[in-house]
């Protein structure tokens, strides 16, 4: 049993404009100790996906319309508030981009980590005070001790992106899900943050759902890749084909993107025309079909679902047999 | 050799604050070429909008001057600025902030028409059409708002405000780091196709290698304030002489499978504060070359292979 199976889930949104759906059907599973990664762009449902399994979307705006979220067999869906208080931030936790605003300013770095251990643990102050030191050595925080005592405007960026993980891991649980945990970070504190979360992976042995729009990032952390676009899945499979032999033309666009890293210099780039369409004006049929080069008629009337391919899944009328030549060629960087 | 087209020397500018001196330039030296690109590289805090306030005289300096095409603007003021103006222009990284959200796109980009007294209205309103087809928008996008845009939209009407006044230079500061990847490639190509067509020089600003290295003829990187090396872009890219120049291309995560390389590669520690800078080389706090020397001693910006400088002892 997978140790979360998301089946058919259906996000939407009420605006001042009428209801929008966000997520469309959007099936993931993630076994123990796997790194899944969901990869796509601003506005493909990355984030709501992650704020689905959590509950956390406003309940006033948004709502699951559809589908089960299974966790450990258990439909996260079907708990009750306090049921899911006990999941959230104990056997699921979450960790986001930006750490200064999903951090409490005015709390100490290390009060805010007993908070986190208190709440879900029947332990004495003292014991989460232990716990917290180390978490933060765990972390690897410099200076541990005097860091639980700063402000996280003391801290720099990687620093604290480091206390929300050390928050994160407070009750072990056996689901991460880091939503974009590297973007906001300088390139040299990005590879030292993905390189402390492979190993917290391989001590704790939690599942990973990283979110990020950065196919180096997947390539470096995740076992296997969702690609969204547009709220709905239109690709996955195992990391290593997904990136040389992408079946969807969205993929294969992605990809193509990184021939900046080998191109000529200033010799033209390859471009995917157009931009995202908004939720409120969803084409009929494939979604990514008035941007696709491939598109057939069929594209423009019927809405692909996921079908196997490979060793993985594509969504497309038109998917893609030759291997992406741009991607095979690139060149080691001189280390 | 002919002037450069801009060219900073020994420039340093620091700020006062609160908890002491902040030394955001440090006798900073560039030039920018007639026609050709200077990519500018280097983490958050390293100065690099710094230098781009200074080539924009946004900000005055404590020390060194400024040269544009020879001409020292190091301390014009006021309207002696106005013809330097419309010949340095600058794109910033975020659309949404840097375009007034009541003007429609027609009246931001006439504005500096109307403030440097070019042409008539018919005459400007001539201008903003041609200028938005030649960053590839739809005429009708004039009686909109810069909301009804996408951020890849936003970004060609940012480039086409910078364009109005046929500059020599355009500041680009991080230009594409906002924009998803599928949208990034389209706007670097205009600016690509505008280098061609126009023969504008670009001083490119970004924190991201690969694209520095397509759009530069050469490349800068700095630390701290200060700039280690700087070169023509193959030199610079292909054998990197200081350590944060291969550090910074180690880090960068690659997308190629098996090209797993994170545990050997990435700098250990934390960015010094740039209120007190490490002494003697900045970087010699997380090198893992450092010697007693670089402790000490502060590097001088060498030549160390045909233009390629490098302030490192170790080079």
């Amino acid at each position: 049993m997978a140790l979360l199976d998301i089946r058919a889930l259906r996000t939407g949104f009420t605006t001042a404009t009428g209801h929008v759906t966000a997520l469309h059907d959007v099936s993931l599973s993630i076994d123990r100790g796997e790194t899944l990664a969901l990869v796509g762009e601003s506005g493909s449902g990355k984030s709501v996906t992650a704020c689905s399994i959590l509950r956390l979307l406003p309940r006033r705006v948004a709502r699951v319309t559809g589908g089960q979220i299974l966790f450990n067999g258990a439909d996260l869906l079907a708990l009750d508030d306090r049921a899911m208080q006990g999941i959230r931030g104990n056997r699921i936790a979450m960790i986001f981009q930006e750490p200064m605003s999903a951090l409490n300013p005015v709390m100490r770095i290390g009060d805010q980590i007993i908070e986190a251990v208190r709440l879900h643990r029947r332990v004495t102050h003292a014991e989460a005070h232990a716990r917290a030191l180390a978490l933060l050595e765990q972390v690897r925080m410099p200076s541990p001790r005097e860091r639980a005592n700063d402000f996280p405007h003391q801290l720099s960026g990687g620093m604290r992106q480091r206390a929300m993980i050390a928050i994160a891991l407070a009750c072990e649980p056996d689901l991460l899900i880091a939503d974009e945990p590297t973007t906001a970070l300088d390139v040299t504190t990005q590879a030292q943050i993905l390189a402390l979360l492979k190993r917290l992976q391989a001590e704790t042995g939690m599942a990973m759902l990283l979110i990020t729009h950065d196919l180096g990032v997947v390539a470096e952390t995740a076992n296997r890749a969702a690609v969204m676009y547009a709220g709905r899945v239109v690709e996955q499979g195992p990391v290593e084909a997904l990136l040389t032999r992408p079946a969807h033309p969205y993929t294969a666009g992605l990809l193509a993107a990184l021939a900046i890293e080998t191109l000529p210099p200033g010799s033209r780039l390859p471009e995917i025309p157009g931009t995202v369409p908004p939720l409120s004006a969803m084409p009929a049929g494939c979604a990514f079909a008035p941007r696709c080069t491939h598109a057939v008629a069929r594209c423009r009337i019927e809405v692909p679902v996921l079908e196997p391919a490979g060793s993985g899944e594509v969504a497309c009328h038109a998917r893609l047999r030759v291997p992406s030549p741009t991607v095979i060629e690139i060149e080691e960087v001189a280390a | 050799m002919t002037e450069p087209l801009l060219a900073l020397r020994h420039v340093s500018r620091h700020y006062r604050t609160q908890g002491g001196t902040v030394r955001a330039l440090d006798d900073v030296s560039l030039n920018v070429a007639h026609g050709q690109t200077l990519g500018l590289v280097g983490e958050s805090g390293c100065g690099k909008s710094t230098v781009a306030r200074v080539a924009m005289r946004l900000t005055n300096v404590d020390a060194g001057e400024i040269r544009l095409d020879g001409e020292d603007i190091t301390t014009r003021q006021g309207r002696a600025l106005d013809d330097i103006r419309p010949r340095v222009q600058m794109v910033f990284q975020d659309p949404a902030a840097s375009l007034n959200p009541r003007a429609t796109i027609g009246k931001t980009l006439e504005a500096p028409l109307i403030v440097h007294r070019r042409g008539d209205a018919a005459a400007r309103r001539e201008r903003v059409a041609a200028m938005l087809d030649k960053v590839g928008l739809h005429r009708d996008m004039a009686h909109r708002l810069p909301h009804e845009l996408s951020g890849g939209q936003r970004q060609r009407v940012a480039i086409a405000r910078a364009l109005m006044l046929d500059p020599e230079l355009i500041v680009c500061d991080e230009a594409v780091s906002a924009l998803d990847v599928s949208v990034r490639a389209q706007v670097l190509n205009l600016l690509l196709d505008l280098r061609e067509t126009l023969g504008i020089a670009y001083l490119f600003i970004s924190h991201d290698l690969a694209v520095v290295r397509h759009m530069s003829d050469h490349i800068a990187v700095m630390y701290l304030g200060q700039v280690v090396e700087q070169g023509p872009r193959d030199a610079v890219w292909h054998s990197p002489r200081h350590p944060y120049t291969r550090a910074l291309m180690a880090s960068a995560p690659s997308a190629r499978p098996g090209a797993r390389r994170l545990q050997q590669a990435s700098i250990a520690g934390e960015l010094p504060s740039p209120l007190s800078p490490p002494s003697g080389c900045r970087f010699h706090t997380r090198c893992p070359h450092a010697t007693a020397q670089c402790r000490e001693l502060a590097p001088v910006f060498t030549e160390r292979g045909v233009d390629h400088w490098v302030a490192c002892h170790l080079a």
